[in-house]
């Protein structure tokens, strides 16, 4: 469950205005922590020799279903520091990882909610981690065994630039 | 679903919780921004102009919906009702929240319908509920509702009153309107308690107040009479107008009085001393501009002093109004009676409907049970059925004569059948001839009398052919019930008595003079 810090969006836009040295401190400190989950689910992404050869991109000329292509997936996978513009509840992220290709969702996703069943997602190898809509195969699952730890870490080093910036003011 | 995102750290901008109340918010400010304008409050000229360019369309579109209204009052012969029924939508549409626009032409279609001012009243009223129950547009409640009141109660389904279509069908316009209190009464009352309600209807009074203020007057007297409450406004401008009119007409007038007087028939007649021609002119035109400021500012409704105008009916008003009401209860009198006309037909059609799929279920299960096997009278009765289902009164004659003389023939065979006596043995007396007895006798060896009393003994001499003969004879007489025995004999010894003396002589050994056994078996000769 994502953590609700209050001002977190000010924080930033007012660090990155009047104090821009803590700003990029706060900022590699987060990606400090963040940086192994992303390199963690990147790896739990299957090649292409390991993944349904029909799902690897190849040549076709009516291609509806997303075509998974490993290095491309890999890149879709990473972390943003910066607020995401607010859902319809009013809710913004900002700090979030992100599973951003189509492809990469699938292998994410494919069997979460209907089972292992049939003929496409028994050839994923990886086994799912997390529970609920938080399940998944590479970047849930590195989440999942990062047990909170960088969420910790990042908390805190908001609230620590937090301090830092009220304190020099 | 392409993009998968894990939030860690998240916040609220709380866009969606204020949303609602923004949404009305901003609604009702819009609208005072409107009677703001209206009364020149913090605007510039141009949105003033603004304003008094759309609350001049307002007014224009209301009048138009006004004038519609009016004139199918009066096409009905009720015009010397249009006051009341424009006071009436004036304070539904404040008490309802309903503008006038929606309300009147609600009105039109309903007094067209019922032709009564007072059902049209009651009805309008009772959309309001229903259609604030529902959820259902007020304009497709008065459709529904003036179509359920001849009788078409097709469009009554969305309603969810929990009839079928059938019923709904059969319902008569009261029920249907019962059915509808009992359902959806108060439901306004109820909605105007609410936020979104309470908006509504504020929205509704500054819309009425914007139209109120619309015309050709307000564009330029806005800016001129900005202070003070819309109320206040309104009334003031709509003095101002009344006097500008008169201000105007007195103009025009007193051109057209200039006109004549600096005429030429005007001067020569004031070198004429007994020529009153100038005050005659003078007294024409004040007559006119009398007239037309009597026409243009007349009163409607209201008082002329101290005389009531159009507030209280005279006496035809009154016959005519009684007349009105009778044409309509008369009316809506034929109606239910078509309607109730209408419903027996369908129940004749329905009742005919249904004895006509029964004759064919009967008539189906007729001719399957006609390519069974069946008896005579069961087909003769059959065809009879068909007969008569088929109305073929000619052939159910002839097959009724039919399945009487088949019945006719059956009871004789019944009785004929139960009057047979028992049918005896056949072979009772019969007896065995004697040549076949004594030729039994011989083949066993036994006499005949022995033959007839005792069963015979079986003998080894006895072949294959004696031994089933012996058993037949022995069957007969009722031998067969004790025990046989059955002795196999073997070189001249019974098999069971051979076996045990071959056993005993190779049994024994050794060497005795003599071994005694009974009657020598088992003796050995050594």
């Amino acid at each position: 469950m994502p953590t609700e810090l209050k001002g977190a969006n000010e924080l930033r836009k007012a660090l990155k205005k009047f104090s821009p040295d803590l700003d990029k401190a706060t900022r590699d400190e987060m990606v400090g922590f963040l940086k192994p989950i992303v390199k963690l689910a990147r790896g739990f992404l299957p090649s292409n020799s390991d993944a349904p050869s029909g799902f690897v991109k190849h040549e076709v000329k009516t291609a509806k279903f997303p075509m998974y292509d490993a290095s491309e997936a890999r890149r879709g996978i990473g972390y943003k520091l910066t607020p995401t513009k607010p859902n319809r509840q009013g809710w913004s992220s900002t700090v979030s990882i992100h599973n951003k290709t189509a492809a990469g969702a699938i292998v994410e996703t494919a069997g979460r909610k209907s089972g292992i069943s049939g003929n496409f997602t028994p050839r994923f190898s990886g086994q799912f981690a997390g529970r609920g809509k938080m399940q998944g195969r590479a970047m849930f699952k590195a989440y999942d065994q990062d047990q909170g730890k960088a969420k910790a870490a990042v908390i805190k080093a908001l609230e620590k630039a937090a301090a830092k910036f009220n304190g020099s003011k | 679903m392409a993009e998968l995102r894990i939030p860690i750290i998240v916040e609220n901008k709380g866009k969606k919780a204020l949303g609602d109340v923004d949404k009305g918010v901003k609604g009702l400010s819009k609208s005072f921004k409107k009677l703001a304008g209206a009364a020149g409050i913090g605007l510039s000229t141009a949105a003033v102009i603004k304003f008094g360019k759309a609350a001049a369309k307002a007014f224009i579109a209301d009048e138009k919906a006004a004038s519609r209204l009016a004139m199918s009052v009066k096409n009905l012969g009720l015009g010397f009702e249009t006051p009341r029924i424009e006071r009436y939508i004036s304070e539904l549409s404040a008490m309802s929240g309903i503008t006038d626009d929606q309300l009147r032409p609600a009105m039109q279609r309903l007094l067209q319908t019922t032709g009564s001012v007072t059902k049209s009243q009651e009805l309008l009223n009772q959309a309001i509920d229903i259609s604030r129950g529902s959820g259902v547009d007020y304009e497709t409640v008065v459709n529904d509702l003036s179509s359920a009141y001849v009788g078409n109660t097709k469009g009554l389904k969305k309603y969810g009153l929990g009839l079928s279509q059938a019923e709904l069908k059969t319902m008569s316009f009261a029920d249907v309107q019962s059915k509808f209190a009992a359902t959806f009464k108060g439901s306004n009352a109820a909605y105007l308690d609410t936020y979104a309600g309470k908006f509504e209807l504020i929205n509704t009074a500054v819309g009425e107040a914007s139209e109120k203020i619309g015309g050709a007057l307000v564009e330029s007297l806005v800016s001129a009479f900005a202070a003070g409450d819309p109320e206040e406004f309104v009334a003031k401008i709509e003095g101002l107008a009344t006097k500008l009119a008169d201000m105007v007409a007195t103009a025009v007038f007193g051109f057209k009085k200039l006109y004549y007087l600096t005429s030429d028939a005007a001067i020569l007649a004031s070198l004429n001393p007994f020529d009153d021609y100038e005050n005659q002119v003078m007294r024409i035109i004040d007559s006119q501009e009398k007239a037309f400021k009597a026409s243009f500012n007349r009163i409607k409704m209201g008082y002329l002093g101290s005389m009531p105008i159009g507030i209280y009916s005279g006496a035809g008003d009154d016959a005519a109004r009684k007349k009105a009401e009778a044409d309509a209860a008369r009316r809506q009198k034929e109606l239910a009676a078509t309607q109730t006309k209408s419903l027996a037909e369908q129940k004749k059609k329905l009742a005919l409907d249904k004895a006509s799929k029964t004759l064919n279920l009967e008539a189906i299960g007729i001719e399957a049970a006609l390519k069974g096997k069946i008896s005579e009278t069961d087909r003769i009765s059959l065809l009879l059925q068909k007969a008569i289902l088929e109305g073929n009164a000619s052939l159910a004659t002839q097959l009724s004569d039919q399945l009487e003389a088949a019945i006719t023939r059956q009871n004789a065979i019944r009785a004929l059948l139960i009057s047979t006596p028992e049918a005896p043995n056949p072979y009772r007396n019969w007896t065995l001839p004697m040549d076949l007895l004594n030729y039994t006798a011989s083949s066993l060896g036994v006499s005949v009398a022995q033959l007839q009393n005792a069963p015979v003994a079986p003998s080894s001499s006895f072949s294959d052919a004696e031994m089933e003969l012996m058993s037949a004879v022995n069957r007969f007489q009722g031998a067969n019930a004790q025990a046989i025995n059955v002795e196999v004999y073997l070189d001249g010894d019974i098999v069971g008595g051979a076996v045990t003396n071959s056993q005993i002589n190779s049994s024994l050994s050794g060497s005795f003079n003599q071994v005694n056994r009974g009657n020598n078996k088992g003796a050995v000769a050594l």
